[in-house]
């Protein structure tokens, strides 16, 4: 099998120089490739091993990652999720009550018997990428690899060679997708699980797509790439939610692709993890698009999360707004990097970046850098980071009305964090997190 | 000196650069290139003990195994630092007394320059150290400033006078290990400035130094160290303007600033080296190493500069606030026309309680210009209490230029507050409309909107100051707006 030589053979000299964790990865990458697929997906894998060889795991030495030491992970035991024994019950914790569509994986493959997409209408795909890529590749051949970029980015690579599974999402012209689509992936403990969604939306469609992430409470490793793309008119509700078990490592990565007239809303909601970096990348790829990126970050214990997000004005006529906000509390550390780029013929821009920055004890920390990079003249940026902690006159406020102090900080956290939270779309989800950020914030 | 509308249009006129001329000085010049050898030329020339001869060797083996920064947002040819001449001095005279004794030439490129210092020392009462190429040549109100206790002098006499002062005092703002440019300059730095307050004494004038880059091929790599006791008071002016020049020229500087006990320190700029032409061809390369230490308590050291030229500029001045109740402060308006390039601003560290930083930061981009603001704010765990305010606004001018921001904050502790604010826009048309139909030409409608725009920074500098900076700045950005 080409495929195959492509990645077990030819190099096997570098194979004693190389580390344990990354021989458990070429076995991962060579299974992979065994799979039924088309032959320019094995082209991409062996690029993107190759890739994934050259650059290894970044370092905090790296611009990109400097406050993100991704050692838990470069470090870590993990085991391929192909020997899993998939356990089929429970684990999709309550979520809401949403009536929705759910699809659901363990280390990213397909759990058909948790799944519910029977009542799917005509119009809407939502299936495993497994699936897909045996029975009707070309669905996804013009999109899938197309916008994550393996260049450069060890983590995308790495999904890129590994993946064998993951969901696909598509709505056809003009179709509107009344319930919600739920996305759920689980990670078991101890494994290293690639997870490889699309969401394609094609013109004039619309629909809300939320991924959660769970997984158990020891040590494991999800790597997330999520592709979308928002066609001409088309509208997509985006949340992503984070949830995973305290010791668990989370890396995702997040690509969108707008054309024209489309509207890209989402919520990026991280609340679990022990290592969760999440990056996101969107594209304008044409003019009258509006794309917002909201987030949420709220942080205990050693938790280290970090975001960095792009958003890259290629057109003239384009909106952008981000708000992200985080709570950093006990020893956690908070990373925010948020890039806006306005390229030269990207006039009449109008992007507002805001990030707000809340440390509730001296042993957080929060690193937070708002980056602009513009080219053109005509255009409106502006950016703004805080950081500070609740304001006393507020706590005296509450206290003087009988309002216990515990209390009336947790009243004006929630307060702080209720924003992002509000605006998720499906209420039974929104109702959950809110609960749940309770709990987190005691 | 006044300004007026007349002098600006007199100077907008001249689109060429106007400061730009060769003073032929037979120059008393090392040979290219870069070694040990060379240090210990340099360091023999100036009849340096040896503690600092072994000082620049430490340097530059350091230097040696480091690599050029690539993370700043500029770009550049790869430099040759081996056809680079390290030492250039005018040719030594004997101890000059009176101005008549310096050579007439290097008197009329001060005159050219605007900065006669017969005019000056009769009228401004600025006592001026002009660093003509890389040695001091006359230093003037020395005699008023020491009855005070004050020296100011050139680094070397600093070196053969006050070793004490140096030897603690040189390098512990900026180590030789610092960077990359550090290490250069500490390896092969020729001359500077030195200022010492003694405790309680304020400084009764500003104390202002004049660089210029003169030989060809000379790099200047300048060393100044201010030094303000407890309870002291300075106000340093540094100015510089550089003859027009095909080759890009290095410029690596290191400024160490040290505020003791409720110490004051301004250091003002107003840096106007040769841009390069419309092409970008020719310009300095201003990599520039600029650091404070508030060490005592209730300190403060002020931070100013106008940068309007320079092909490309890097350059961050940085306040370390270790004392408690200590304040940092950062004014800067930087400007980027043709192709010039600029990735400036400054690093805020909080170590002490209560300590407080400001930065205003307004950059101004015009024809090919790129202009990155870039800062850092640090609060370390026990800064309690710290606060820190940032501003960043960037003015555009014409579609093919850049403006970036990439602030960096760093929280360690929940008591601090920081504020960050930045944006961008351009000059409205609406604006220049409004101008114009009130009889102001484009031009002059443009140079009203952008001091406007850098009211804030200009009102932070001394007079004398404010007044050139407007005129750098009408300059700079002539032709931008057509």
């Amino acid at each position: 099998m080409g495929r195959g030589r492509a990645i077990g053979g030819g190099d096997c000299l570098k194979m004693t120089t190389m580390s344990d964790t990354n021989l458990k990865y070429r076995e991962a990458a060579l299974a992979a490739s065994q799979h039924p697929q088309p032959d320019w997906l094995k082209l991409f894998r062996s690029r993107a091993w190759n890739e994934f060889e050259k650059l290894g795991f970044p370092t905090t030495q790296h611009e990109e990652w400097k406050y993100c030491n991704v050692r838990p992970i470069s470090e870590g035991e993990f085991q391929s999720p192909l020997v899993f024994s998939q356990q089929t019950n429970g684990y999709i914790e309550n979520l809401g009550d949403d009536d929705a569509y759910l699809l659901a994986f363990v280390n990213g493959i397909y759990d058909i018997t948790a799944s519910k997409i029977s009542d799917a209408p005509v119009g809407l795909t939502i299936d495993s990428l497994a699936s897909v890529l045996k029975n009707i590749p070309d669905l996804v051949k013009p999109h899938l690899a197309n916008y994550a970029n393996f260049e450069g980015e060890a983590f995308v690579a790495l999904n890129t060679a590994t993946f064998v599974d993951g969901a696909v999402v598509r709505v056809a012209d003009n179709v509107v997708v009344e319930k919600p689509i739920f996305l759920v992936n689980y990670t078991t403990s101890g494994t290293a699980a690639p997870v490889r969604n699309l969401v394609i939306m094609e013109r004039n469609s619309q629909a809300t797509v939320i991924e959660i992430f769970l997984s158990e409470n020891e040590t494991s490793f999800s790597n997330i790439v999520t592709e979308i793309v928002v066609s001409e008119s088309a509208v997509l509700n985006h949340t992503k939610v984070q949830l995973e078990g305290g010791n668990a490592n989370h890396i995702s990565t997040q690509v969108i692709e707008q054309s024209k007239s489309s509207v890209f809303d989402s919520q990026n909601i991280c609340l679990g993890a022990s290592l969760a970096r999440t990056t996101i990348y969107a594209r304008l790829g044409a003019e009258h698009i509006e794309c917002t990126i909201d987030g949420l970050y709220c942080l205990n214990n050693n938790q280290l999360v970090d975001n960095h997000t792009t958003i890259d004005h290629a057109f003239p006529n384009c909106n952008s707004f981000e708000l992200y906000k985080g709570v950093m509390d006990e020893k956690s550390t908070g990373v925010f990097n948020g890039k806006i780029f306005v390229r030269q013929d990207a006039q009449k821009t109008d992007s507002k970046q805001t990030n707000q920055n809340l440390l509730l004890s001296d042993d957080a920390t929060i690193n937070t850098k708002p980056q602009l990079e513009i080219y053109a003249d005509d255009v409106r940026c502006t950016h703004g980071a805080t950081v500070g902690r609740l304001d006393p006159n507020a706590l005296f406020y509450l206290q003087a009305r009988g309002i216990g102090a515990e209390e009336a900080r947790s009243i004006l956290v929630h307060a702080f964090a209720n924003e992002v939270i509000q605006r998720v779309k499906p209420v039974g989800l929104r109702t959950e997190l809110e609960k749940r950020l309770y709990q987190k914030l005691g | 000196m006044s300004f007026t509308t007349d002098t600006l249009e007199q100077d907008l006129k001249t689109q060429e650069y106007k400061y730009g001329f060769i003073t032929d000085i037979e120059a008393d010049s090392a040979p290219p290139g870069l070694n040990e050898d060379i240090v210990r030329f340099i360091s023999a020339k100036k009849n340096e003990p040896e503690w600092l001869l072994e000082w620049r060797l430490k340097a530059f083996a350091k230097w040696k195994t480091m690599r050029e920064p690539k993370w700043p947002n500029v770009s550049y040819p790869p430099i040759s630092y081996q056809d680079i001449i390290y030492y250039s001095a005018p040719k030594p005279k004997k101890v000059l007394n009176s101005l008549d004794e310096v050579d007439p030439e290097l008197l009329a490129t001060f005159e050219k320059l605007g900065i006669s210092l017969d005019e000056q020392k009769r009228l401004s009462g600025v006592a001026v150290d002009a660093v003509f190429d890389s040695v001091s040549v006359v230093t003037t109100f020395k005699e008023k400033l020491s009855e005070l206790g004050i020296i100011f002098c050139s680094f070397s006499e600093a070196v053969h006078n006050h070793p004490e002062l140096i030897k603690q005092y040189l390098g512990s703002v900026v180590p030789y290990t610092d960077n990359y440019f550090a290490a250069l300059n500490s390896a092969v730095f020729s001359d500077g400035s030195f200022v010492y307050i003694p405790k309680g004494v304020r400084c009764p004038m500003e104390l202002s130094t004049y660089f210029r880059i003169n030989a060809l091929n000379t790099g200047q790599f300048e060393r100044t160290l201010i030094i303000a006791e407890e309870g002291a008071y300075v106000s340093y002016l540094e100015g510089c303007t550089a003859p027009m020049r095909d080759e890009n020229q290095l410029h690596a500087a290191v400024v160490e600033l040290v505020a003791q006990k409720n110490g004051t320190i301004k250091y003002s700029t107003v840096q106007n080296w040769y841009p390069g032409d419309k092409e970008g061809k020719g310009g300095i390369y201003n990599f520039v190493t600029k650091r404070g230490i508030c060490k005592g308590d209730n300190s403060k050291i002020t931070w100013t500069q106008v940068e309007t030229g320079s092909a490309i500029t890097w350059k961050y001045p940085s306040c370390i606030l270790q004392g408690d109740n200590s304040v940092g402060e950062f004014y800067s308006v930087a400007v980027t026309n043709n192709m010039q390039q600029a990735d400036t601003g400054t690093k805020m560290v909080h170590v002490g309680k209560n300590t407080k930083s400001t930065i205003v930061s307004k950059g101004i981009s015009a024809g090919k210009g790129q202009n990155t603001y870039r800062g850092l704010v640090k609060i370390l765990k026990k800064a309690t209490n710290a606060h820190n305010y940032s501003q960043c606004d960037s003015l555009l001018m014409g579609d093919r230029c850049g403006a970036h921001t990439f602030p960096y904050i760093e929280v360690q502790n929940s008591s601090a507050r920081v504020e960050h604010e930045a944006s961008t826009s351009k000059v409205g048309e609406d604006q220049i409309f409004y101008c114009n139909q009130r009889g102001l030409s484009s031009e002059d409608a443009v140079n009203l909107i952008v001091n406007g725009f850098c009211k804030e920074v200009f009102r932070e500098l001394p007079m004398e100051f404010a007044v050139e900076a407007q005129k750098l700045l009408g300059i700079s950005l002539e032709g931008s707006v057509g």
